[in-house]
């Protein structure tokens, strides 16, 4: 049976045009290669 | 001469031991990143194309995180985000998408074509924010509220995937799953394997199977008045089968048809005016006319003031005129009367008077009564006249006649210089006519009298002596 206020939790607000210049500007755009390259500059501190 | 490998990511040079010389990253997983976002890609493509816009959106994402530079992948999702209408999430990924390369990109396009018409941009952006408004309302258990936000959201973006889907929520809440079931057919329409909307048909009891089917459900043009409109008893029958009709003896007790105020906008405008006008003539009109009555009776009152002011000056001048004809009138006879009394001879008149008067002096009375008598007709109060009369009757024996010539003479000018000798003449002539002989009658009138001349300013150049005797001696007359 469905449970509508734990239903309804599941939904999302979605942006309005005067959010979206801080969505973009918020926006994660790291990628698998930015993480690697994050881990490599970490693991480079340590070992100095 | 080995070729030389230059790193994918950032373009630096790849070294011999296969890490870039610039991001330090080896080369072969930056290869492996790009090619697994590429996989990605392609498997978001291929549920793009068969509309399965949940799966394809999350493919690209994978394929995303892998390689953010997979401009591909980011113009596909912003597609499949348009496509479910999230418009903002859209015009994100394709912004992005054009910083990041600002070549031969589609995404220009896409961001041309939604900014081009502003009013469906604005739209878009009520639609958003009446599905947030809606979706607070069905979180404070408002949900009468979402409703109504609901509807309009889903009359302005018809292929909201969202707002169908917080639509049929809020319908299985309520129990009519005619609704949500019609909702969820649209959402399957949309993005054909949305867990969500599956889901929710599971749970009304609709396998799986039938689901499928509702993928070729026929296009509906997604009008979402119908959502609004036939609401069939139904009971949801808890048993894993599908949604069972109620009891078909049960008559319906009537259906709430809903009223699209979009559709009807056009009605609404003519009833305005329809009822612009009716106020127009039924309250202004009406409140112009009095104003206009009240002005005008307004003027009618002080014309009418001004018009009673003017018949009483008018009046009064009148009587003025009356007055001063009457004084006039007065004058008038006056000057008749002191014409008739008047003392003054003309001019032809003294001539006639001097001739009777040298008539008289010659003897001749009758000629001289004569000529009195007629100038008597018109000077019957001229004192000299009625004197020289009154003698030529005397001289002539009619004694009456003199008597009554003195007595007029004593009469109408008491003034005149005669009056003494006419009122002695007067008693003797009567005395006379009586057989008493007065002296003083026998010559009263002698040539070369003594009178001393006096002037007695009459003009007619009678002399008239002092004394008593006023009986010119020097027949000096004219």
């Amino acid at each position: 049976m469905i449970n509508f206020d734990e239903e309804v939790k599941k939904f999302r607000p979605i942006l309005e045009l005067d959010q979206a210049e801080d969505a973009i500007y918020n926006n994660d755009l790291k990628d698998f290669t930015d993480i690697m390259q994050e881990m490599m500059r970490v693991t480079k501190e340590k070992e100095e | 001469m080995a070729d030389v490998l230059y790193c994918k990511r950032c373009g630096g040079q790849i070294l011999v031991t296969g890490y870039c010389s610039q991001c330090g990253l080896k080369s072969e997983y930056v290869n492996k990143a790009i090619n697994t976002s590429k996989f990605y890609y392609n498997i978001g493509l291929d549920k793009a194309k068969v509309r399965d816009m949940t799966g394809a959106a999350a493919a690209l994402t994978v394929s995303l995180k892998y390689d953010k530079m997979n401009i591909d992948a980011r113009n596909l999702l912003g597609l499949v985000y348009y496509e479910t209408g999230k418009v903002v999430e859209a015009l994100n990924e394709w912004v992005i998408s054009v910083n990041l390369f600002d070549g031969r990109n589609v995404a220009k396009r896409y961001i041309k074509e939604v900014k081009a018409n502003p009013h469906k941009l604005e739209a878009t952006n009520n639609v958003a924010r009446k599905y947030n408004q809606a979706l607070n309302y069905a979180r404070q258990g408002s949900k009468d509220l979402a409703f109504i936000q609901l509807r309009k959201v889903l009359s302005d973006n018809g292929k909201f995937v969202d707002g169908y889907l917080l639509f049929a929520l809020l319908n299985i809440d309520a129990g009519r799953y005619d609704k949500a079931k019609k909702a969820l057919k649209r959402v399957i329409k949309i993005d054909r394997t949305n867990p969500l909307a599956v889901r929710y048909f599971n749970e009304m009891g609709v396998p799986d199977s039938d689901v499928m089917d509702y993928r070729d459900f026929p296009e509906d043009d997604y009008d979402a008045d119908i959502l609004f409109t036939t609401d069939e008893p139904h009971a949801y029958v808890e048993t894993g089968k599908p949604l069972a009709k109620a009891d078909d003896s049960v008559v319906p007790v009537g259906h709430y048809k809903d009223i699209n105020f979009y559709k009807y906008s056009m009605a609404y405008v003519i009833a305005g005016i329809v009822l612009g006008v009716a106020v127009m003539f039924f309250l202004v009109m009406p409140q112009r006319q009095k104003s206009n009555d009240n002005t005008s009776k307004e003027l009618k009152i002080t014309f009418s003031e001004q018009i009673a002011d003017k018949n009483v000056k008018i009046s009064s001048l009148e009587n003025e005129v009356k007055s001063i004809q009457s004084e006039l009138d007065q004058a008038n006879a006056t000057i008749d009367d002191y014409k008739a009394n008047s003392k003054i001879l003309s001019n032809e008149d003294k001539v006639s008077m001097q001739l009777a008067v040298k008539k008289y002096i010659d003897g001749d009375y009758e000629g001289a009564l004569t000529s009195f008598e007629k100038l008597m007709e018109t000077n019957e109060n001229y004192d000299e006249l009625l004197f020289y009369a009154g003698l030529c009757y005397e001289k002539l024996g009619q004694y009456e006649n003199a008597v009554t010539a003195f007595t007029n003479l004593t009469t109408n000018c008491p003034d005149s210089i005669y009056y003494t000798v006419a009122s002695t003449k007067a008693k003797t002539n009567n005395a006379a006519g009586d057989g008493v002989t007065d002296t003083t009658t026998e010559n009263p009138y002698s040539e070369g009298g003594t009178g001393d001349g006096t002037d007695t300013g009459i003009g007619d150049g009678t002399g008239a002596g002092d004394g008593d005797s006023v009986i010119p001696d020097d027949g000096s007359v004219g």
